[in-house]
């Protein structure tokens, strides 16, 4: 079990927020638990510092027609956002309902996925499913556009089931995925007009046989029996869990999930709360249990160094690398978690990235303010036999990683790098360059792949 | 083959020395291992001898009624009125079955009986899903019976000692390690392109330096076994020693002979190939590579997409062979392709198919036993319209464990299949 409320606020944090800037810190901490919870996860009563249309990193305005621009969007959006559980929800739904753009190819639409996505984050299930069902994006995608009462497309229907709802040992057939295709005909995308449009005469309003009930469903009316099948509840229940939690759900968990699934009518928001209040989430099996994304790995750096996110310029082509593009994702279901994430060539990435990020604050002469303002250089300069040099390492540790032990080894490396060619005469802009040195480093910890 | 001058060859080794000093012994030892693997005494480049399997994924499931077409048989033309392809542009290669017409740089290969084509590939109790479907692939158990989630080609590295520890037994030119590679010894990496290299650099500046060296000795203490910190400090430490041996085997490919080869521009998968023959010919220590080609989920609108993928693969299998050959390694190489299922016989509505059962498997190089294996399934006899499989996908791993790599398939299969006797 975790200990402590501060401990346990930037667990919080760690999970649905991506981290917090050093200057958020003492506001979450005033909060305290309960409140800092609830003002995560009722975002909508904390004033909105994102604009709508913003410049990008580069200084243009984002250009719906380039999906480059809307990832860099994005990202500023995560480093930048005053509601930080909005982005994490977001992008926990653009990795659920999966849409990439090597296919869809129409970065327009792919923004207006990512809105609809943001606007029912926290909203209602069943809601969300019956506008992702029809999302311009999602009907290019699974081949939904076009699909008619003469040629059912079985795409869609399938994947519905299997990753977006019941889950592929969720109890359905290959003859539901076929008539499913039936109720989902007759809808389209008109490119030239932006629209979505129904032609009642290519939909299939025959009797169809669908999760055990027989009707003439529509998609409407098959959507509600999805979103009815305990089967979708406990799909949903699990994979919140192993996003926030760790990856061993208990299987009482998700029963008590799967009734707050059912009792609140769907609602996303209180489903989040369940799991984010739950003593699971608190618990040492949680505590850095997740690798981290490669998103929430360049954000949280982002943040921990309390640098605008336009200094950075290329993220996302350091995301890229590390295996994760926005708006791309593998495939239909989504990013692969976990080790997945950890491989030579991401690994590589990385640990670039850290250093990129350290050295914009070396460029712009910024390391010895911000840096090391307060934490490394205030304990290296105070003692001139340079001896704690241990306590710096324990503050910028400690600041990156609360609640994380240091390797005694991993110590003794970084204390030899602090003192190692040191001059005999007290010199402080040698230990400025060292203690930069010294949070790159801390930041290229195995440790610090983990939240 | 060019090795490198006595020039470079000392040069590399300096620097492999100079790499050394401060490196903890895990480092030095596998800097000094590569050192002897590639140059050998008196700075010889060594050949290796081993059996090189190249892996190849065509994601969404291939067609494989379009891809090896029973031309023949009058059911064919029935089942895909419009997609279909016509008898007249099959190119013929037995009485009853025909590439398709895109395929035709491979006759080449075929002709001189450097192509298998296996027909009827499959497993019991096929499964639909993209996902769950690949994941019978790459861990080759269809029962799930595996008490271990490790890939089948971990699972072959992992019984022998040598391959086991070594973090370049398998490479993928894909981004990610696929589950065929996957186990708690990863013995596989990712093939690092374009990348700066954060354990080494030339740059002289002593902080620099010893932030590196840090670094270094980080990622060689061990921590608690099995755990992620464990998993991450590994693959760091893979991404150190990988990088040095890539970088040598670069430096070591005959760029002329690669030229001549003409692999096809603007393909990725030809990209992908041309990388592993470079890495091939500069002696990099991988026994088995991964490349993937994606674009088969052809729901809709099939014909073109379909045409433009198998054009591409042709031309790039052709030009990989002929590369290795003018470099004299066509022999020590085997390409096998698969798919995670091939598609419903019967064609949609949309001019595309959706996701079926057998599909073809194609297995290429200088020392295999050339065409057709296998028995193509009936088109008439169809179960929930999909095509019966008529050849298990593992008795395909089996051969190429067993004739090939020189594994013990039984052992690492978790059963016996029988050869097809492809090699």
């Amino acid at each position: 079990m975790i200990t402590g409320e501060s401990a346990r606020i930037k667990h919080l944090l760690r999970r649905a927020a991506f981290g917090c800037r050093s200057a958020e810190w003492a506001h979450w901490a005033s909060l305290g638990e309960r409140v800092a919870l609830d003002t995560l996860l009722d975002y909508e009563s904390v004033f909105n510092s994102i604009p709508e249309l913003a410049t990008d990193s580069f200084g243009g305005l984002v250009a719906p027609n380039d999906t480059d621009s809307l990832k860099r969007y994005w990202l500023f959006r995560f480093c930048e956002t005053t509601r930080p559980l909005e982005e994490v929800m977001t992008l926990f739904w653009h990795d659920h309902f999966a849409t990439s753009d090597y296919k869809v190819q129409n970065p327009s639409i792919e923004y207006r996925q990512n809105k609809l996505l943001r606007k029912n984050a926290m909203g209602n299930f069943r809601q969300m499913l019956g506008e992702i069902a029809v999302d311009p994006a999602m009907l290019v995608w699974l081949d939904g556009n076009n699909s008619t009462k003469k040629a059912p497309n079985e795409n869609f229907s399938r994947e519905l089931l299997e990753l977006f709802t019941m889950g592929v040992d969720g109890g359905y057939t290959e003859h539901d995925v076929k008539e499913g295709a039936k109720a989902f005909t007759g809808w389209s995308y008109d490119y030239d007009k932006f629209k979505v449009n129904f032609n009642a005469k290519n939909y299939n309003e025959e009797a169809k046989e669908y999760l055990g009930k027989k009707g003439s469903f529509t998609l409407e009316q098959s959507l509600d029996i999805v979103a009815a099948h305990p089967s979708t509840a406990r799909f949903i229940s699990k994979k919140l869990f192993e996003f926030f939690v760790h990856d061993a759900p208990p299987p009482e968990e998700l029963d008590r999930l799967s009734a707050i699934y059912f009792d609140t009518h769907y609602n996303i928001r209180e489903l989040v709360r369940g799991v984010l209040s739950s003593p699971h989430f608190y618990s040492d099996e949680a505590l850095y249990s997740r690798v981290k994304s490669p998103v929430q790995y360049c954000v949280m750096m982002v943040k921990a160094l309390d640098i605008p996110y336009t200094w950075i310029g290329d993220m996302q082509g350091y995301a890229d690398n590390m295996g994760q593009q926005l708006y791309n994702p593998p495939n239909v279901k989504g990013w692969k978690p976990g080790r997945n994430w950890i491989n030579t060539n991401t690994m590589t990435a990385r640990l670039n990235f850290a250093k990129h990020a350290v050295d914009q604050m070396r460029y712009r002469n910024l390391a010895k303010d911000r840096v090391t303002g307060g934490l490394a250089m205030s304990h290296i300069t105070a003692d001139k036999s340079f001896k704690t040099a241990d306590t710096a390492i324990d503050d910028v540790w400690d600041w990156l990683m609360p609640s994380m032990k240091i390797d005694p080894g991993t110590r003794q490396v970084l204390k030899d790098y602090m003192h190692d060619g040191a001059p005999k005469k007290l010199n402080p802009d040698f230990y400025w360059n060292r203690a930069a040195g010294l949070i790159e480093l801390i930041m290229t910890c195995p440790e610090y792949q983990l939240a | 083959m060019n090795g490198p001058t006595r020039r470079e060859f000392l040069q590399n080794g300096m620097s492999f020395v100079a790499m050394g000093i401060g490196m903890p012994a895990l480092f030095m030892e596998a800097a000094s291992a590569t050192t002897t693997k590639a140059f050998g005494a008196l700075g010889r480049f060594a050949v290796p001898t081993d059996k090189i399997l190249v892996l190849v994924e065509f994601n969404g499931g291939n067609d494989g009624l379009n891809t090896v077409i029973p031309h023949m048989d009058p059911a064919y033309q029935k089942l895909r009125p419009k997609i279909g392809i016509r008898k007249q542009d099959v190119i013929q290669i037995d009485k009853n079955l025909g590439l398709h017409p895109r395929l035709k740089p491979l006759m080449e290969m075929y002709e001189k009986g450097h192509l298998a084509v296996v027909s009827g590939v499959g497993y019991p109790n096929p499964n639909y899903s993209h996902f769950e479907a690949m994941d019978i692939w790459q861990l080759a158990d269809p029962a799930h019976q595996l008490k271990d989630r490790a890939g089948w080609v971990a699972r072959y590295f992992n019984e022998d000692g040598h391959l086991k520890t070594n973090p370049m037994s398998g490479l993928t030119l894909t981004g990610n390690l696929p589950l065929a590679f996957l186990s708690e010894d990863i013995a596989a990496s990712v093939y690092v392109q374009n990348q700066d290299d954060p354990f080494t650099s030339n740059n002289k500046d002593k902080e620099y330096q010893a932030r590196l060296a840090a670094r270094r000795t980080i990622y060689s203490q061990g921590t608690v076994a099995n755990s992620h910190l464990d998993f991450i400090r590994k693959v760091g430490q893979h991404a150190y020693t990988n990088t040095a041996e890539i970088r040598t085997a670069l430096a070591n490919f005959d760029k002329s002979a690669m030229k001549a080869a003409h692999y096809p521009q603007y393909n990725d998968f030809a990209n992908s190939l041309e990388s592993v023959s470079k890495l091939i010919i500069g002696g990099l220590s991988t026994r088995v590579y991964y490349v993937q080609v994606g674009g088969f989920d052809t729901h809709a609108n099939q014909p073109n997409q379909h045409a433009n993928l198998l054009g591409g693969i042709a031309e790039s299998i052709v030009a990989f062979f002929k590369d290795l050959e003018s470099q004299g390694r066509d022999k020590d190489v085997v390409l096998m392709s698969f798919s995670e299922f091939g598609r419903r016989a019967e064609e949609n509505e949309s001019a595309g198919t959706d996701h079926g059962t057998a599909s073809v498997m194609f297995v290429a190089g200088g020392g295999i036993k050339g065409g057709v294996h296998g028995e193509h399934p009936s088109l008439t006899d169809l179960k929930d319209g999909d095509m019966k499989f008529t050849t298990d996908f593992r008795r395909v791993y089996a051969d190429v464990l067993d004739q090939w790599l020189g594994a013990n398939s039984e052992k690492v299969l978790g059963g016996k299949f029988d050869h097809l006797g492809l090699i």
